[in-house]
């Protein structure tokens, strides 16, 4: 009646049966998951917000560079810079700036 | 309009006038958030029993780490025009805090006419500057006693003003200890409306 081929088969369809059954239940609450949310409730992810880097190449490189051509350079977005001031150097900035106005009042 | 309210030293009065600051903008019908940037500070405790007194509050209340303050602040402007209200902490100055200078559109100074106070208010607004040239400043002295004797508050007002405008001074009131709550006691709100409708023509509106 029963050999062992059979009952390997068996075994195996029993197996892929379940594992099936478990990645439809996974895809189905993760849906519903992201679909539910309280109406009403103002909620901010801020993970989300971290705009991603922009590789468009949407940077107009011709006026500095006119013979340049775009092709093939990326951009993450317009170049910001502190303009290379250390926070210790503007701290020190900052204590003389308070001391010379603070010695203008008396005690 | 982004609306930063901080000094280096602690215990100025920033939460409270803070919160003066949201009521009475929510009463002149206006958008306000109110952003703590210091966990379990005062706005955080006062938000807490807030929420167990079931207040209902006419704005809107965050806390949010300091280098996530400028996207938050770009989410909050999607929102429509709005007063986004910050509350800075007065320690933890460090090279990633850097941005929330240039986040804000008004920095409040709140400091009292004593020496500790006024020094570090000075201070803070010199730092705020070098980080930030064209930073627009307000000072604000807050608890100013009714009747109290100042000896050298004119040249006080004189070197302040060198640096920025000087609003006229919050009196000191027992209503301000009393605050423990989001919830504020609109004689409190009313008390001080004279000192908040200079501040909101002069410094809100004229700037917007």
């Amino acid at each position: 009646m029963n050999n062992w081929t059979q009952f390997l088969y068996g075994l195996s369809a029993a197996y892929l049966i379940y594992y099936l059954l478990n990645l439809a239940f996974d895809l189905l609450t993760a849906g519903k998951a992201r679909s539910s949310g309280a109406k009403g409730i103002l909620t901010l992810d801020l993970a989300d917000l971290d705009s991603p880097i922009d590789a468009a190449l949407d940077e107009d490189l011709s006026s500095f560079a006119p013979g340049l051509s775009q092709d093939g350079l990326l951009s993450s977005g317009p170049l910001s810079s502190t303009g290379a001031l250390k926070l210790n150097e503007i701290i020190g900035g900052a204590l003389k700036d308070a001391v010379s106005f603070s010695s203008q009042i008396p005690s | 309009m982004v609306i930063a309210m901080g000094n280096t030293k602690a215990g100025t009065g920033k939460s409270a006038l803070l919160l003066l600051l949201a009521h009475y903008l929510c009463l002149k019908k206006e958008k306000v958030f109110l952003i703590a940037l210091k966990k379990n500070g005062s706005l955080d405790q006062f938000y807490e029993r807030s929420k167990i007194l079931e207040h209902q509050l006419p704005f809107e209340y965050f806390t949010c780490a300091p280098v996530q303050l400028p996207l938050l602040v770009s989410k909050l402007n999607e929102e429509g025009e709005a007063y986004i209200l910050v509350e800075f902490p007065p320690e933890g100055y460090d090279e990633h805090t850097v941005p929330l200078f240039l986040a804000i559109d008004l920095l409040m100074i709140p400091f009292c006419y004593d020496g500790p106070t006024l020094h570090s208010s000075i201070y803070f607004a010199c730092l705020a500057l070098r980080i930030k040239k064209e930073i627009c400043l307000l000072f604000l002295p807050n608890r100013v006693m009714t009747g109290g004797n100042y000896p050298f508050r004119a040249e006080t007002d004189r070197v302040l003003r060198q640096i920025g405008p000087v609003s006229p001074g919050v009196a000191e009131h027992i209503g301000f200890q009393r605050v423990s709550s989001m919830g504020l006691d609109k004689g409190l709100i009313k008390r001080c409306s004279a000192v908040l409708d200079v501040i909101y023509s002069n410094y809100l509106l004229a700037k917007r």
